[in-house]
Formats: structure tokens, C-alpha cells, sequence
């Protein structure tokens, strides 16, 4: 029985509790205990509902401060985010792919396609593109870059160039998380600088027009363009004249002056469409596309011709400037850019050849011309490689008898004349290979080897007791060669001889070259007693005007004059008048190429000094060159003889 | 429609029905019991060899609005006009107990079909996936009302009964057809949830495991105290309160216990990831509960009706304890104290929701079905 029961029986039931009671108050009873189950369980499941409550509470707070630092991680790191995205130079812009808003952007994306932050904030992912759209030209490209970001797992990379000018590079990418991801980069900077580099790469620095490379392209798309038209092109390979001398008597600031004078002219000689290269120092090309007729070319190299004619101004000098032009063309001259430049290149030699500032088209002939000199440059090098050249020694004699004891045909001194014989024993003329040497770059060896030879053969007749002068020639090309005088007297002086036993002779030519310079180099072998002939007087431009102030020491009478003398009233007239010039002037007189007695007798008639030729005596090698000294000795001072006589009194 | 109910009298010589059968056939009897039926069976095969018979073993029989235990009482209907048609279905394991529902429905559909009572086996069925079945098949038919049968307090051994014999993994079906009879029904708890609500982290079909990841059955030791030693009869207290966003919540009972596997089973699947809250029991509620559930009824038909079948779970019983018979009080002032009823306490009970809505497997409620048949049909 429940314990409240009992004691409220007890209370109130002093006696026995009747047993017709007992079931009620087993009822009783049980109701009792089971309102004492209840609470019981009403207490223990709230004591251990409140306990979990407060436990789950507990975790409750946990977790909020974990996610609170949680935020608080994210915030800064959505901040060093946000800072690291504005700090690119990169345009970024990621938009979500489940809601195609924007959900992360940075300035340099708003500016680079002209937003501001507000603007965007109601703006789709599909208002972006089209914003794009409108910021790019060719928009429709984007599309496709759409297409392709989808599709490719790396992404899809595409430039634009942008309305407002510039280049804009464009790389999207679709992350599974993020959504589409679009990165911008202005690229103007980095392009124009490609293309400034590309423009060096094949322009010409100076001038601005089309290098080599780039004319190498022009001329593939133009035979390319040919092949198909089935049309002609004509090449005009162009050489300035006389480049050089201005260039090194000026300066290499006038020189350029006159180089983009000049491509500003053949420009204007040209048509539009035409390309003009500079492919050198003083060498141009043009190309010439869609001829129509050998005369159009030839109308049209005139052209330029003539618009190199006006002189050109540089520091208020005027100077005259020519070209030689040489032209191959498309098909006959060759298919290829090589064989046509190549052959325009020959071509280009003939005309200079030819007496320059003038064209020649090419010719197959041409071509074994220039196989031939090729040849002839290869056996060249060879020969001076292997010492084939030697020097032959032709002798000058005295025409006039002199007070001092010299007799009309006593030796006077040599000439030295370069000689080649091949190992065949065959020779090969000055002539033939002079002028190769000096478009070849050997003149300058040459030249020391000649000083050199004459120099040892001075020494070799000092030694054995023969005592004359050798003159030597210089070429033009020699004086072009800065110090080459220097050398020369250094050179004689190295052999222990005095330097009186070695003269120089030079053209007219080299004086009309470049005077100023000329005239220097020649004071400095007047100061180191080398004397000077000019030679090959009246050939050429002869300006009297030389003779009066420059410091030559002896005029040689052109051989043309000298050939006719017995039949040809007006050389012997053309004589008389140089030997009397020369008498004058004070120099001394040398006719060359004297074959006959009546030659001879002229000019000791006419009272020239010296005489040179077959008559006299034919070139010989230094060897044979002996016999000359038996026959006639020279007389005992080596440099007497060069006074012009008389004028030691 | 008339109605007489009877006890099974086992002490007489020979045992008999109180009071005695009476002449003529019948069209439906129905059966409950705590204690074996055979006997009392077989004197039914011969008084009426033709009607169909039903019920199953409960944890208390109620009779005439009386609670009773370890008794056998048995309700003869007969009908004026209302056809019945009884079918039994063996249920093929508990993973079958879909299929079964729905076979028993293929059965049964018929056009004038106005209501279906349904028994079942527990402990042996799933009582959810058989009402899954009906439903599947006759949705949106929902007036389909019964329970499942009960073992007392064991949770042991559970018997369903036809004139055939006894059933241990069955389902029977009764489908009442004419236009003559009102069917209506009611069913309400009256059960609070307390606690927090706890998801459900790991269960399998009926069977529960984890609740936030906790051990369940740990959780129920812990809140029964030494009341553990009495499961699963003392789980019973603490039903479980199953919710999901999209669904009304159900509430479940434990019946049973995996003590190899420490696990918790229920009458009803128990869905992963839906919340689970504890209820607990008081009993004035449960009494209101009961007053629901008359009123669901009465709302739904005015008429007094001819009989009710009242089917009231085993967990109320073990929390009323003698206060039971005030639920079914709380009939006879609702309702009318004159009423046939009859019924039993049972380990789950089916009945739409809230008396008209759609057809479910309850625990912890208290659910009537009121029949009444009209001499003119007012269809016709």
C-alpha cells in the first residue's frame, strides 16, 4: 500500500479498516504510485531535457563563437581578397553561374570597360556581356570565347582591340565553385611596343623605309602575286655613286643627311604601291609591281634618275649625287627573291661599269660577267695568298741631257707595275683585277704588299750597290683608307732606305674624289720626301687649277697623247702645251707609252724630261731590272735625278 | 443494421457465449482477444457457418465501453442492406508488407465500396508500408479505419483471427459496400513533445539507431531510468514525434527491442534525416485526446450511430493505467452511452488524419469508427 495512503489511514482509520475496502483502497493505492510514476518521470525528463538544453546551449555558444572568429577570418581574408583583386592591373570579374549576378569585381574592370560600382550592382552577368559588347570591336568574337570557357576545362584566351583604342587581352575560365571568371588586361602598351619592335625589326632606323627583311616579305608576296596575276615585276637594285667620299670627307652626320635626302627622292620617284628598301650603306631596292613593258621600267628608272639629279645641299655645300641601277625582272630574270636580287645586284655592277648614274637591265651575259669575276676574286685571294703577284719594274729615262751629267736615255728611276702570273705561267692584266680587288675589300693588302715588295727591292739594289728610285701606283680606293699615307712612309723607313727611293704616282681621278683630303695626304709626302707623279694627265677632268696649288712633283703625260704624236697635229699641240704648262709650273715632265724613234724625238724636241716605254724599255722583274743599271748606271744620288732639272740651281 | 456483443464465458461447463447466441445468420462477426480464441472459434464455425469472421489478439479488450483483460469478445453485425466481403493476405516478410496492402486493395475496389477496416499482424508487418500499399492503390479513397494486432505488454506474439484459424503474418481486409451505410471516423493523441528535436542520423526501414549521432537506445535508458529494465513496454511512455518540412508529423511507438544490435524498432519506418522529438504522456490530455476524437466523429455524421469499433493504443493503457475507461467515458458523453461498442488495444492504429484526411498508421492515438446504416439510402 502507498505509503500516503497508509498514513492517511492511519490518521483518520484508528480501527481496522473493514475488508470491504480493501479493493477501493488497493485502487487508491495504485492510483498514488502511479501519480508518483508520472512525476517522477515528469522530473527526471525535465532534470534531463533542461540538462540537455543547457548542454546543447553550451555547444550552441561554441559554435557561435567559432563561427563569429569563423566571420571574422572571412571578413579579412575576404578583405585581403578584395584588396589583392583592386591591386591587380588585371580587369577581374567573376560571375556566378547559378544566378548570373556579379559577385566579385574589381576597379580596374570597372574602368577598363567603363562602369562604376553602382552601375553594376544592377547589373546580370548577360547586362556585363553586353556592356562588353558595346567597349570591343569585334564583339561577336566574345560569343564564341563564351562557347569556349564552357567547353574547355583551361579556358579560353582571345585580344580585342577596344572602341576607345588599345588592345584589350580577354582570358575566361569556368571554376565549379566561383562561376565564370573573366580577366581583362590592356595591352596597348605591350603590343604597340611589339609592333615598334616588329617595325625595327624590318625598317630601316635612318631612313624609315623597309630593311632587308621585310623586303625579303614584300618581294615573296610580290612574286607570289605575280605567280597568279601571271604579271611582271621589275627589281631595281640601286647604288649610290661617290657615296663613300662624301660620307668619310663630311662626316657620317652629313652622310646620313644625304641618305634620307636621297630615299625622300627615290620615295618620290616611285609609285605608291612600289616598295623602297634600303638594303646598305648607299644601296636601295625597289620593287615594281605589275610592270607592263620593259619601257615602263626604263621610263621609270629614268624617273629616279632624274630626281637624283638636283644637288643636294649639305653644310652649304652642294653636291651631286648619282646612282647606278640595276635591274632583274620577274619571270625571265629569275623566280626567286635570290636569283633576282642577285641578278639585279649584277646588274647593278654593269651600270656602274658603265660610268654610273646610269641602269642596265640584266642579261645573261651579265651573269657570266659576274660568274666569271667571281671566279676572278676566288683566284685572287688565292694569288696573293700563295704570292703570285710580284712586282715587274719598268724604267724611266732622261730625255734631256743634264748639266749635272745626265745623257738623253740614262736610266732616271723605275715604275714598279704589279704583275699576276698564274702558276700556268699565263698573266693576268693589272687591269683585269684591279678594279675586282677594290670592289672585293683587297685593294689595302694589295696595296701594303706593293709598298712592301718595292721597298725590299730598294734595299736589295741599295745592298748591291745600285741606287734607284721605284714609284709605286695608288689606287683611289687606297685613299679612302684612313692612315694608308702614314703606313706607307712607315713602311720605307722599316726597310732602312731612304725615302726618296720611294715615289708615288696618282690619277686625276683620285683628286676630283675628294680634294680636300688629297691634298693633305699629298703635303704629308712632300714633308717626308716622297715624290709625287700625277699620272695619266689630260684623260680625265684635268683642272689646271691642281697643277697651280697642289704638291705634285712630276706631270706623266696620258699615253693617248703620245700614241698619235707622229700623225696627230692636235697631240702634238696638247704635248707641247703640257710640257710647257708643266716647264712653268715648275715640274717635272714624263711622257709614257713611247714606242718609236719619232716619238722620242718629239718630246726631246719639245723638251720633256723623261720617257717611259717599249722604246726605252719593257717592264722586267726585279732580277732582269739589273741589265738596266749595266747598261746605263743611274747616277750616284738616288734622289738627284727627281729634281727637275735645273732647278737645283 | 443490428448488433449483439457477447463474452466468451471459458469457466462454465461447457464454456458458452454471454449471452447465448442468437438464431439466424449474420453478416460479419468480429473477434478480440487476450487469451487463446480456439475454442470459442469453433463454436462460431458451427452457429454460423457462413459468416465471415475477423479480429486479432490485443493488450485489452474493450466491450460494451469497458476496458477487459484476458478475455474473448465477439460482435455479430447484421446488416439490412450493406454487403461485406472479407479477404485475408499472407504478407511475405516485412519488406512484403507493401505489396500486401496493396493486393488486399485490388480485392476489395469495388464502386460502392464505402469503407475497408484493416487488421494486421504486428511485430511481423509494417504497419506504414501496408497502408502505403492501400493508399498507392485506392488514393484518394481514405475511408479506411482498423489497427494492428497486439500482444499485451510482451511484445512477443501477435494473432490475427478468421474462422480459417489463427494468422501470424497476415493482413485482413473488410470492404463494406451500399449506399446505405455511413461510415465516419476520428483519431487524435493528445500526446506533448518535449525536449529538443533531435535528427534522425541513422536508422534502417523500422529500425532505429542513431539520433545526432547519440545511440537511441542509450538516450531512452538514460530518460527511463530504471523503468529500462521494463522495455519495451516502459518505451512506450516516451513515443517518438517524426517530422519532416514537407510532411505532417507522425508519431511512433517503440515496440520492440534489437538488444544485439542496440537499436530501438517502431511500428512505422523510421526516415533518416527527418527530426525526432520525445513525447510524453499527461494523462488529462490523454483524456481530451480522446474527446477529439469522439468529436472528429461527431462533426463528420449527427445521427446517432449503430456501432462503433473503437481501437485505442497499447501506450495509453500503460500510462492511464485504471484511468483508462475515462477515454472511453469520454465516448459515451460525446457520443451516447448506448452505442455498441467494441474494440481492443492495439500496436498501431489506422485511420485517416484527424478523421478525414489522408489514410495513416497512428501510434499513441485513440481512433473510432462509427457505422451507421440507413434504412432509405439517400442516393437512391
Amino acid at each position: 500500500m502507498h505509503r500516503l495512503l497508509k498514513r492517511q489511514l492511519k490518521r483518520h482509520f484508528q480501527e481496522t479498516v473493514p475488508e470491504t475496502f480493501q479493493p477501493l483502497l488497493q485502487a487508491i493505492s495504485s492510483a498514488y504510485e502511479q501519480a508518483d510514476l508520472d512525476r517522477e518521470m515528469l522530473e527526471r525528463s525535465l532534470a534531463l531535457t533542461a540538462e540537455e538544453l543547457l548542454e546543447r546551449n553550451q555547444r550552441l555558444s561554441q559554435n557561435l563563437q567559432t563561427q563569429q572568429q569563423a566571420q571574422a577570418d572571412l571578413k579579412a581574408s575576404y578583405e585581403i581578397l578584395d584588396a589583392t583583386l583592386n591591386a591587380s592591373k588585371e580587369g577581374i570579374l567573376v560571375v556566378s553561374a547559378d544566378t548570373d549576378r556579379p559577385i566579385a569585381v574589381n576597379k580596374h574592370y570597372l574602368l577598363l570597360m567603363g562602369l562604376s560600382e553602382e552601375r553594376i550592382n544592377h547589373m546580370t552577368g548577360a547586362d556585363l556581356f553586353r556592356n562588353s559588347f558595346l567597349q570591343l570591336f569585334e564583339g561577336q568574337q566574345l560569343y564564341d570565347q563564351l562557347k569556349e570557357m564552357r567547353n574547355h576545362e583551361h579556358g579560353s584566351h582571345r585580344i580585342y582591340p577596344m572602341r576607345k583604342g588599345g588592345w584589350l587581352e580577354v582570358y575566361a575560365v569556368k571554376h565549379p565553385v566561383a562561376g565564370y571568371i573573366w580577366m581583362l588586361r590592356d595591352i596597348s602598351e605591350i603590343r604597340e611596343k611589339e609592333e615598334t619592335i616588329t617595325y625595327q625589326a624590318q625598317h630601316d632606323s635612318l631612313t624609315g623605309l623597309p630593311n632587308r627583311v621585310l623586303l625579303q616579305d614584300r618581294l615573296e608576296l610580290s612574286i607570289n602575286r605575280a605567280q597568279v596575276q601571271h604579271s611582271r615585276i621589275a627589281l631595281c637594285y640601286i647604288d649610290l655613286d661617290g657615296f663613300k667620299t662624301i660620307n668619310d670627307s663630311l662626316g657620317h652626320a652629313s652622310g646620313d643627311k644625304l641618305l634620307i635626302e636621297v630615299a625622300l627622292r627615290l620615295k618620290q620617284g616611285i609609285k605608291p604601291q612600289d616598295t623602297l628598301a634600303r638594303v646598305g650603306g648607299d644601296e636601295f631596292v625597289v620593287i615594281m609591281d605589275d610592270i607592263s613593258s620593259q619601257d615602263e621600267v626604263l621610263q621609270r628608272a629614268d624617273n629616279m634618275l632624274a630626281t637624283l639629279m638636283p644637288p643636294v645641299e649639305l653644310d652649304q655645300r652642294s653636291f651631286f649625287i648619282g646612282a647606278s641601277i640595276g635591274i632583274a625582272m620577274y619571270p625571265n630574270d629569275g623566280e626567286s627573291t635570290g636569283l633576282l636580287m642577285r641578278n639585279a645586284d649584277i646588274a647593278m655592277y654593269r651600270a656602274k661599269a658603265n660610268g654610273k648614274n646610269c641602269f642596265h637591265f640584266f642579261t645573261p651575259s651579265l651573269e657570266r660577267i659576274a660568274q666569271h669575276r667571281l671566279q676572278m676574286e676566288t683566284e685572287l685571294r688565292k694569288a696573293i695568298e700563295q704570292d703570285q703577284l710580284e712586282l715587274y719594274y719598268q724604267p724611266k729615262v732622261f730625255l734631256q741631257s743634264d748639266p749635272r751629267g745626265a745623257r738623253t736615255g740614262q736610266l732616271h728611276s723605275f715604275e714598279a707595275l704589279l704583275r699576276w702570273q698564274r702558276p700556268d705561267g699565263s698573266f693576268v692584266s693589272p687591269e683585269s683585277f684591279i678594279h675586282i680587288a677594290e670592289e672585293a675589300g683587297m685593294i689595302s693588302q694589295i696595296g701594303q704588299m706593293v709598298v712592301e715588295k718595292a721597298c725590299h727591292q730598294a734595299r736589295q739594289w741599295l745592298n748591291e750597290g745600285y741606287e734607284s728610285n721605284i714609284s709605286i701606283n695608288l689606287s683611289p680606293r687606297q685613299f679612302l683608307i684612313p692612315g694608308f699615307h702614314e703606313d706607307i712612309v712607315d713602311t720605307i723607313r722599316s726597310y732602312g732606305i731612304p725615302s726618296a727611293m720611294i715615289s708615288v704616282e696618282i690619277t686625276e681621278s683620285l683628286l676630283m674624289q675628294d680634294l680636300v683630303s688629297a691634298r693633305g695626304v699629298l703635303e704629308y709626302f712632300r714633308a717626308h720626301d716622297v715624290f709625287v707623279y700625277l699620272d695619266d694627265f689630260g684623260s680625265g677632268f684635268s683642272s689646271l687649277n691642281y697643277l697651280k696649288t697642289l704638291p705634285v712633283d712630276a706631270i706623266k703625260i696620258d699615253r693617248t697623247f703620245v700614241r698619235d704624236l707622229s700623225t696627230s697635229r692636235a697631240d702634238r699641240a696638247i704635248a707641247n702645251t703640257i710640257i710647257t704648262l708643266g716647264k712653268q709650273l715648275n715640274k717635272l715632265i714624263v711622257a709614257e707609252g713611247i714606242e718609236t724613234v719619232e716619238q722620242a724625238n718629239f718630246l726631246i724636241d719639245s723638251g720633256c724630261d723623261l720617257a717611259q716605254g717599249y722604246f726605252y724599255g719593257r717592264p722586267v722583274n726585279g732580277e732582269a731590272a739589273r741589265h738596266y743599271f749595266q747598261l746605263s748606271p743611274t747616277l750616284p744620288a738616288a734622289t738627284s735625278p727627281l729634281v727637275k732639272p735645273g732647278a737645283s740651281e | 443494421m443490428q448488433v449483439s456483443q457477447h463474452i466468451w464465458d471459458a469457466t462454465s461447463v461447457p464454456p458458452q457465449w454471454s449471452p447465448a447466441l442468437t438464431e439466424g445468420q449474420a453478416d460479419l462477426l468480429l473477434l478480440f482477444a487476450s487469451v487463446d480464441p480456439a475454442a470459442a472459434i469453433s463454436t462460431l464455425q458451427q452457429h454460423f457457418p457462413e459468416t465471415p469472421l475477423c479480429g486479432c489478439s490485443a493488450s485489452g479488450e474493450i466491450h460494451q465501453q469497458r476496458v477487459i483483460d484476458n478475455s474473448i469478445t465477439l460482435t455479430v453485425i447484421r446488416f439490412a442492406h450493406t454487403r461485406i466481403r472479407l479477404v485475408t493476405e499472407c504478407v511475405d516478410g516485412i519488406e512484403g508488407s507493401r505489396q500486401a496492402g496493396i493486393r488486399v486493395a485490388q480485392q476489395l475496389q469495388q464502386d460502392d465500396l464505402i469503407h475497408i477496416l484493416v487488421f494486421a499482424n504486428g511485430l511481423s508487418v509494417n504497419g506504414s508500408q501496408l497502408v502505403a500499399g492501400l493508399n498507392q492503390q485506392l488514393a484518394p479513397f481514405n475511408h479506411i479505419s482498423g489497427g494492428i494486432a497486439a500482444d499485451g505488454e510482451r511484445f512477443k506474439q501477435t494473432w490475427l483471427y478468421t474462422s480459417d484459424g489463427r494468422f501470424s503474418h497476415h493482413v485482413c481486409g473488410i470492404g463494406f459496400y451500399g449506399q446505405h451505410l455511413s461510415v465516419s471516423c476520428g483519431s487524435y493523441g493528445g500526446w506533448d513533445p518535449f525536449g529538443p528535436k533531435r535528427r534522425i542520423t541513422r536508422a534502417r526501414g523500422n529500425r532505429l539507431y542513431e539520433l545526432d549521432d547519440i545511440c537511441a537506445l542509450d538516450l531512452y535508458e538514460k530518460y527511463l531510468g530504471h523503468y529500462a529494465d521494463q522495455l519495451p513496454a516502459s518505451g512506450l511512455r516516451f513515443p517518438l514525434l517524426i517530422s519532416a518540412a514537407d510532411n505532417d508529423p507522425v508519431v511512433c511507438s517503440v515496440l520492440g527491442i534489437d538488444w544485439q544490435e542496440r537499436c530501438l524498432l517502431f511500428g512505422a519506418d523510421i526516415p533518416e534525416q527527418h527530426f525526432a522529438q520525445l513525447m510524453r504522456a499527461n494523462v488529462d490530455r490523454l483524456i481530451d485526446g480522446a474527446h477529439t476524437a469522439c468529436q472528429q466523429v461527431s462533426q463528420q455524421n449527427q445521427a446517432t450511430p449503430d456501432f462503433a469499433l473503437l481501437v485505442s493504443c497499447v501506450g495509453r493503457r500503460v500510462v492511464m493505467q485504471q484511468l483508462i475507461d475515462e477515454e472511453l467515458e469520454a465516448f459515451s458523453e460525446t457520443l451516447g452511452a448506448d452505442i455498441p461498442v467494441c474494440g481492443f488495444y492495439s500496436y498501431g492504429e489506422i485511420a485517416p488524419n484527424r478523421g478525414v484526411g489522408k489514410c495513416n498508421l497512428h501510434n499513441q492515438t485513440l481512433t473510432i469508427t462509427t457505422f451507421t446504416e440507413r434504412t432509405a439510402c439517400t442516393d437512391c
